[in-house]
């Protein structure tokens, strides 16, 4: 299915917002592959509502997940611009709405309004610190420091966390897909929910209740 | 320091990407000759000037809870400031020379004046943050599916034998940092690192202090294919 964006969706990626506005949009069920790795990069996607995954799998299935995008996110621009192939596979995790952009389109408006340039090495420039950061995270903290840090930045998404004190919040994901991002199997991340559990924390219907979150600080180290 | 053609001494596969790098930032800016240890960039200094590696290779690291974690490695054509120069305005990450480094400094006003003026200036800064993207997945690919055996057999074989088919004849040369570097590259503890090298003298890996002979190097890639963990 298929339509046009309207200002008035609150899309909020301004940087983007003259290039999108007369792009058709797109709804997709859960579960579409939008790319998958190794295929020719020719195209990148904007992302209105809804869950896309990124992730790279083993030859066993097992799926290392890099990033999960929400609404006004963009994805695949990195591949499309700078390589010929993606290297990750792009799967909806639930119904989405997104805008898709095509490589010719992209490089036109770039190469006519070159002063944009900046704008997208910046945000590019954030994205690969970012990964930086993690890859340096799954360097140095065990699997449950990394699932804190997790739980900790899970926490963030839905609002200020404290220092200490009791703390309540909704998981993001489910636990076979935060296993694939910290890179647990799913029977280690109920194993490892189950040691939390010692420490005053209960996961119950992807709810979360910590009767302190400094366990989380304390044992992803912050 | 002198000033430097466009042309660059990578000999790896993406030589033709360094070579493209040079061509649009380097000609005409000085060079800079760094000796082996030696700080090229320091995380979260203001990019005023952006070392672009001309030969030789950097090792990256990242500051993660006080601790200075090797990332990546970056050889010719890395432009060391490109990730912040846009946006936070300071270095992502700290580079540190393995070994001599010859870089082009380039001015960050050169740089912002150069993408602004060619666009394909900018296109190509764009793949080589996409190939340093790609790099990051492909390490914490490493991590996440290969085990310790098989992440530190891969790295010699890269330092020593390069990214070709692995050969008949014996490789030999230097550890190219520090084991506790290392194993910290790896994402291993020391213990387990030396462990490893002890269990690798059974596919003919010799290691003295940083000097490190692989005496069959195409045994030690059947190793480094690995098994999937999961």
């Amino acid at each position: 299915m298929s339509r046009r964006v309207s200002p008035a969706e609150g899309f909020h990626l301004d940087l983007l917002g003259p290039l999108i506005s007369e792009q058709p949009v797109t709804d997709v069920p859960a579960g579409t592959l939008l790319f998958t790795q190794g295929e020719e990069a020719d195209r990148f996607f904007v992302l209105l509502e809804g869950r896309v995954k990124l992730y790279t799998a083993s030859p066993s299935g097992a799926e290392n997940i890099m990033q999960v995008f929400g609404p006004g996110d963009f994805f695949g621009l990195p591949a499309m611009l700078s390589l010929k192939s993606y290297p990750v596979t792009g799967e909806a995790v639930a119904a989405s709405r997104l805008i898709v952009m095509h490589r010719a389109v992209v490089l036109e408006w770039l190469r006519a309004t070159p002063d944009q340039v900046p704008h997208l090495l910046a945000l590019l420039g954030r994205r690969y610190e970012r990964m930086l950061d993690s890859l340096a995270a799954f360097k140095v903290l065990s699997p449950r420091a990394r699932l804190c840090r997790y739980l900790l930045e899970a926490a963030a998404e839905s609002g200020p966390v404290p220092d200490a004190g009791p703390l309540s919040f909704a998981l993001p994901l489910p636990a076979h897909m935060i296993g694939g991002r910290i890179g647990l199997a799913p029977e280690n991340v109920s194993r490892a929910f189950r040691w939390l559990g010692s420490h005053g924390v209960s996961v119950s219907r992807g709810m979360v209740k910590a009767a302190d979150v400094a366990v989380f600080r304390q044992m992803a180290g912050r | 320091m002198t000033n430097v053609p466009a042309k660059c001494g990578a000999s790896r596969p993406d030589a033709a990407l360094a070579a493209s790098m040079c061509r649009h930032f380097a000609e005409g800016m000085e060079t800079v000759d760094f000796d082996d240890g030696a700080i090229l960039v320091r995380l979260n200094t203001p990019v005023e000037v952006l070392p672009l590696v001309l030969t030789g290779r950097g090792l990256s690291l990242r500051s993660f809870q006080g601790i200075d974690v090797p990332v990546c490695e970056l050889g010719p054509g890395a432009l060391l400031g490109l990730e912040g120069v846009c946006g936070t305005g300071r270095h992502g990450m700290t580079v540190q020379a393995l070994g001599p480094v010859r870089a082009a400094m380039v001015p960050r006003q050169v740089f912002l004046d150069r993408i602004a003026a060619d666009p394909e200036a900018g296109l190509l800064a764009f793949t080589v943050l996409g190939t340093r993207l790609r790099a990051c997945i492909k390490s914490t690919d490493d991590l996440k599916f290969r085990d310790a055996t098989t992440r530190v057999a891969r790295f010699l074989l890269a330092t020593l034998g390069g990214d070709g088919e692995p050969s008949d004849s014996p490789l030999e040369g230097r550890l190219p940092f520090p084991k506790k570097t290392l194993a910290a590259h790896l994402g291993i503890t020391q213990q387990s690192l030396s462990r490893v090298l002890h269990r690798l003298r059974d596919v003919g890996v010799v290691v003295r202090g940083s000097q490190i002979r692989i005496c069959e190097p195409a045994r030690l890639a059947v190793l480094a294919t690995g098994e999937d963990l999961e």
